[in-house]
Parts: C-alpha cells; sequence; structure tokens
C-alpha cells in the first residue's frame, strides 16, 4: 500500500465531506453562550449620555427654579445667604407666634439682613421694617448682605446672637427683648407680633437668651443656599478607578506569530483594571480646573494551560512464555515498550502595573449641591511593569518579566470622563464619572512578534476637598 | 437571513455581535466544521460538544481573524485546538496496551478507495485517543511530527510511531471491513 495515495483518499474524503448537523439546534444550544461584546459598549455608551442627561436635566431644573417668580413668605424673605445663621433665625422667627397668619400673598416688603461675619461673640441683626421690593426687583433674587461695619440701621429689631457657636454649628440663643420693640414678621401691613404676656415669661426662663437647638437639615420653606464656593483655588482628590480591560493582539505577517497570537488569545485572558489616583487641582476659572496627580493602576489577566507528555521507551524483559505438552516452560526475552505520561496544569495571574502621572481638563457646571463633570486629559505613563507568565512562540512557558518585547513606559494615553459631582459641604465634593481610557501605542515593543494592545473603559469615584 | 450573504459580511456582522449573522455563521459552517470536529471525537456526543464549543471560541476571538488567511481554514484551527483541549490525555497511556497486536497486512488502493467519507470517518473514530488525534494531525491537518509532538506534549518520535500504529489500525480495520463485504457479497 502506497502510504501517500493512502493518506492523500482519507484527507480527499474528508476534508470537504459535509456531516449532517441540525445547525439550527447547534445555534439554539450556544446562542445563551455567546459573549456580546457590543454590549460592552453599548452600555458604556449607555452609561456616558445617562450620566450627561442627568447633568443636562440638572441644570435644566437649576435653570428653572431661579427664574421662576418667588412668592415669598415672611420666613423666606428673612433667610440669610449664608446657610447656617438664617436658618437658625428663620426657624426662630418661624415658631414664634404671630398675632395674623402667615400668607403667601406677594408683598411690598423688603428683608435686608445685616449680618456680621458668624463668629463668637458678635451678634446678628435682622431688619424686617424697611420696605420690601417687588418681585421685579433684583434684589429679590437674593437677599443682600450689609457688611457689620455699616452699623444697624434704623429699626432693627433686637434678634441678636449672644452665645458663643462653634462654626457650622448654628447652635445660639436667641435673645427676647421687651414688646416694646416687638419683633415683625413679614410685610409691614401684615406683621405679626409678639404679645408682651408671651414674652415676659419666656424672659424670665431664659435669661441668657432663647436656646436655639442646633439644625440638622435645611428647612424645606428656604430656598436653595447659596453657592458653596470655597475660598481656596486648590483642591486635592482621591479617586478609585475600575475599568473593563479590551485586549487586541496583533501578528506581523508570518505565519508564526499567526498561530503563536491564536495560542495566546486562548490561554491568556483579560479580567480587570483596577487602580488609584492622587491628584491636586487648581481652579482656572469658574468652572474650570486642571488636575495633576499620581495614578497607579494594575491590569489583571489570567494565564491558564495544560500540558500532557508522553514518553515511549523499551526495557528488556519476558516477551512471552510458551509451555509445551510436557509441561516445560519456554521464556523468550526481548524488549517491552513503557510508556510513561505526565500532565502539566499552570495557572497564572499576570499583572501589567503602571505608574501614570494625569494632566486633566475639568468642567464642573452647576452651582448647587450636584454638577455636570466633563473630564478630558492624558495620562503620561511613567513606568510600566509586567508580571506573570505567558506561552512563547515555542511553546514554552516564559515569564513576562524577562521578556524584552515589553515596553518599560508606555508614553502618553487619553482619557475621558463624564458623570456628576456631589458636594456634601462647601469644602468637600463626590464625583462619580464613566470613563474611557484610550491608549493610542501598545504595551509591546515595534520588535515584538505580536503587538498587545489595550482600551480600559469603566468608572471612576473620588472625593475632593477644596482647601481654604 | 439572505442566502447572498458574503463571507466579508458574515465577519463583519459577528464582530459587531449580530445575532443574525452568528446564526447564519453556525447554518451555513456547521456541517464543514462538524466534520472536523468528528475526526477527533470518540462519538457523536463529543463531537457535537466539540462543535459548541468551538463555535463559541469562533464568536469570542473573530476579532483577532486576519482577513489574509482563509475563513474556512481559520475555524477549522480552533476547532482542532478546541479537540486537542478535551483530550482525555490519560487515554494515551491506557491505548498502548493493544499496541502490539495489530495485524500486518497490505490494502489495495482499489479496496479503500470503494471506502464512503462517512465509513472513513467512523474508522478514524474508533482509534484509540492518541492514535487518532496524531493521525488526524499528520495526515489531514499536514502538521509535521515536531508540531504535533508541542501539540500534544509528547516527543516527535512518539508522535511518528503512534502515526505508524494508527496507519496500522485502520489497515486491520479496512480488511476486516472488506472481508465482512466480501462475504455478504
Amino acid at each position: 500500500m502506497s502510504l501517500d495515495n493512502f493518506d492523500e483518499h482519507i484527507r480527499q474524503s474528508l476534508h470537504d465531506h459535509p456531516s449532517e448537523v441540525d445547525g439550527e439546534a447547534i445555534w439554539q444550544a450556544i446562542k445563551p453562550r455567546r459573549r456580546r461584546k457590543a454590549a460592552i459598549w453599548w452600555w458604556s455608551a449607555g452609561l456616558l449620555v445617562a450620566a450627561l442627561g442627568l447633568g443636562v436635566l440638572y441644570q435644566g431644573l437649576r435653570s428653572t427654579s431661579e427664574a421662576r417668580p418667588k412668592a415669598e413668605s415672611s420666613t423666606e424673605v428673612s433667610t440669610p445667604p449664608t446657610p447656617a445663621a438664617p436658618a437658625s433665625l428663620s426657624s426662630a422667627v418661624a415658631t414664634a407666634p404671630s398675632a395674623e397668619p402667615q400668607t403667601s400673598t406677594p408683598v411690598a416688603a423688603k428683608a435686608t439682613v445685616v449680618r456680621s461675619e458668624y463668629k463668637r461673640g458678635q451678634s446678628i441683626s435682622t431688619d424686617l421694617s424697611s420696605p420690601r421690593p417687588t418681585s421685579e426687583d433684583p434684589s429679590l433674587a437674593r437677599p443682600q448682605q450689609v457688611a457689620p461695619s455699616a452699623g444697624t440701621p434704623a429699626g432693627v429689631s433686637t434678634n441678636k446672637w449672644v452665645e458663643p457657636v462653634a462654626e457650622n454649628t448654628p447652635t445660639g440663643r436667641l435673645q427676647l427683648a421687651q414688646p416694646s420693640s416687638p419683633v415683625q414678621s413679614g410685610s409691614p401691613e401684615k406683621s405679626s407680633t409678639y404679645p408682651s404676656w408671651l414674652v415676659a415669661p419666656v424672659a424670665s426662663l431664659y435669661p441668657a437668651g432663647l436656646p436655639i437647638p442646633p439644625r440638622k437639615e435645611p428647612l424645606a420653606l428656604l430656598p436653595s443656599a447659596a453657592p458653596k464656593t470655597a475660598a481656596s483655588k486648590w483642591s486635592i482628590g482621591l479617586a478609585g478607578l475600575a475599568y473593563l480591560p479590551i485586549r487586541n493582539l496583533e501578528n506581523k505577517e508570518d505565519s508564526l506569530s499567526d498561530s503563536w497570537r491564536n495560542q495566546r488569545s486562548e490561554t491568556e485572558i483579560p479580567l480587570e483594571v483596577v487602580g488609584g489616583e492622587l491628584s491636586i487641582g487648581y481652579q482656572i476659572k469658574p468652572k474650570w480646573r486642571l488636575q495633576t496627580g499620581l495614578a497607579y493602576t494594575r491590569l489583571s489577566e489570567k494565564f491558564e494551560w495544560a500540558v500532557s507528555s508522553s514518553q515511549v521507551d523499551s526495557i528488556e524483559g519476558i516477551q512471552s512464555i510458551f509451555i509445551d505438552a510436557g509441561g516445560d516452560s519456554t521464556f523468550v526475552y526481548g524488549p517491552i515498550a513503557r510508556y510513561q505520561s505526565s500532565r502539566y496544569y499552570k495557572r497564572t495571574y499576570n499583572s501589567y502595573t503602571l505608574l501614570d502621572v494625569p494632566f486633566l481638563a475639568v468642567y464642573e457646571s452647576g452651582s448647587g449641591d450636584f454638577s455636570l463633570n466633563l473630564q478630558a486629559g492624558a495620562y503620561l505613563n511613567v513606568q510600566m511593569k509586567a508580571e506573570g507568565d505567558r506561552l512563547g512562540p515555542d511553546g514554552l512557558f516564559e515569564s513576562l518579566a524577562e521578556q524584552t518585547d515589553y515596553r518599560s513606559s508606555l508614553g502618553l494615553s487619553f482619557h475621558a470622563a463624564g458623570g456628576l459631582s456631589w458636594r456634601p459641604s462647601a469644602r468637600l465634593s463626590l464625583e462619580a464619572l464613566a470613563t474611557l481610557r484610550y491608549f493610542p501605542g501598545s504595551f509591546t515593543t515595534e520588535e515584538a512578534a505580536v503587538r498587545q494592545s489595550y482600551q480600559w473603559i469603566g468608572a471612576k469615584l473620588g472625593v475632593r476637598y477644596h482647601l481654604r | 437571513m439572505s442566502q447572498a450573504m458574503s463571507e466579508q459580511e458574515l465577519i463583519r456582522g459577528c464582530r459587531q455581535g449580530k445575532a443574525g449573522h452568528q446564526r447564519e455563521l453556525v447554518l451555513r459552517y456547521s456541517p464543514m466544521l462538524m466534520t472536523v470536529a468528528r475526526r477527533y471525537a470518540a462519538d457523536e456526543h463529543a463531537a457535537k460538544d466539540i462543535l459548541q464549543d468551538a463555535l463559541i471560541r469562533i464568536f469570542q476571538h473573530i476579532e483577532d481573524y486576519q482577513p489574509t488567511g482563509s475563513f474556512e481554514a481559520w475555524m477549522r484551527r480552533i476547532v482542532v485546538t478546541t479537540a486537542l483541549k478535551r483530550m482525555d490525555r490519560a487515554a494515551f497511556r491506557r491505548e498502548y496496551s493493544g499496541l502490539d497486536i495489530a495485524p500486518e497486512g497490505s490494502v489495495e488502493p482499489e479496496i479503500y478507495a470503494q471506502l464512503g467519507a462517512e465509513t472513513l470517518l467512523a474508522m478514524i473514530q474508533g482509534l484509540p485517543e492518541g492514535f487518532r488525534q496524531v493521525f488526524n494531525l499528520a495526515v489531514i491537518e499536514g502538521y509535521k511530527h515536531e508540531e504535533i509532538g508541542e501539540l500534544l506534549g509528547i516527543s516527535a518520535s512518539s508522535s511518528r510511531s503512534q502515526l505508524a500504529r494508527a496507519r496500522q489500525r485502520l489497515q486491520a480495520m479496512i480488511i476486516q471491513q472488506e472481508s465482512v463485504n466480501h462475504v455478504s457479497r
């Protein structure tokens, strides 16, 4: 038999021979198991659009709210610009019994708040009797501040903060005057007066002034607080990063790297990227900030491969035994095949650690607690380190750290992010962003037979402290 | 799905994760890929498992396919790799017990030329695991013994000896088949 003919016949017979198979059943079986790469992009795009949409929606709602004509009550009008003192004062006024019911009818009265710095031992006085502008008056949009040094205006009430208060803690006492100068609320036409029979017993009970409990939550009736601005333009931030890496292996044109790339695609599975970023920011314009700092990220991959080996050799031994009719035995000695097989299973979690310096421009639009946060910029990679194992072109394991085809630094990569910032206090803000990191270059050198590159998509959660 | 969909369109749609294109790929190429899977599997059930796993891997790695090569050849290679991964390597050891009992003989070309593809497939499936893989890789896929050794984790000389023994087994099966046919005639 000619082996070549035999082999050729089998090759030709089987190469294009279609087997009978129920393709639809196969499709139904694998349908739920497919990995839908497109879904990742759709999710990311959706997240980004949702974040942007929320930001725009919030901005729109806020603008509408600010533009809406206000129907003031006396309580609203008496609100000073800072969130601490006015709330307490307003609550004190609001809880005092009034001779006439409060109305929400627009009134022509103006509440001018004379506010000193809200510090220990200083006083706050409220003038509720001066004429109040109409709704067209732009001064209604925000309460006016008058410098304490301007002196107490005529007709000021005797509301006075006399107890030392801690910063940002609106505790204190409201000193009640005798009814000769009644506390007024609302317009001159609809003013309320504390009757003497009420003030006198209270004043005797609290000679040092009426205790005012600390305010824990903003009053619902109060208009939104003035913008929380920090005195300094500098800020420091700490952020956590989580990405889904999308890896691309490209081979050169020769078939060796093609098969090597396929083997590596099957044995190396990208897992996730996590990291942290410490940054310092400087506000160059009201809504713009520049950021830089240091970022550390770690890309993890799983390398998994099983290798079996078989060795065949021979040893001398008894091949057969013949026993004749007389009972005599004949032993035939000769080589006997000996087979040895072993299996080697290897799993390593590879890592690529990156040390980057970010250069980011941040746009934050929003004057209240929430604002739209957009970021763009570049990361300068100063160090990249690969650790772990992979399958080499010769089919043997090799350590990533010993390879020369990985770059020691990656240069520039680009970053874009969008999301929301929440500012719970004047100095603190929290950020949640959907991010994209684009690496124009590869992690490998130009000489590498297989080009290994990544794009990252994920999220960034951070906290930022605005310095004094 | 249109029958006139070109291979490029099919690949592009699969890369975008379109279910319709993926289904079309399964329907179009499953018969051809199933033949490859059957050559490496011991039975039909195992062949179906190999085919399903291979199709999943094709969808997962279709981004890596370079249009410079044949798409069919690329898919065949994935089926082969999938089959080798599932191979029971422990069987290599067990099956050597019968190595030396294969009868010697020759098969004339006119005898094996009458064998159909399905009969040949059944015979190949009947080979012990290690013989079957080496025979497939060497004879059908055209790998060299050094490459087979790397793929299977055996030495090149072992690959050669297993191929020789696989041929002996096939010869025996063909002779046996021929004698059965002769008696029935």
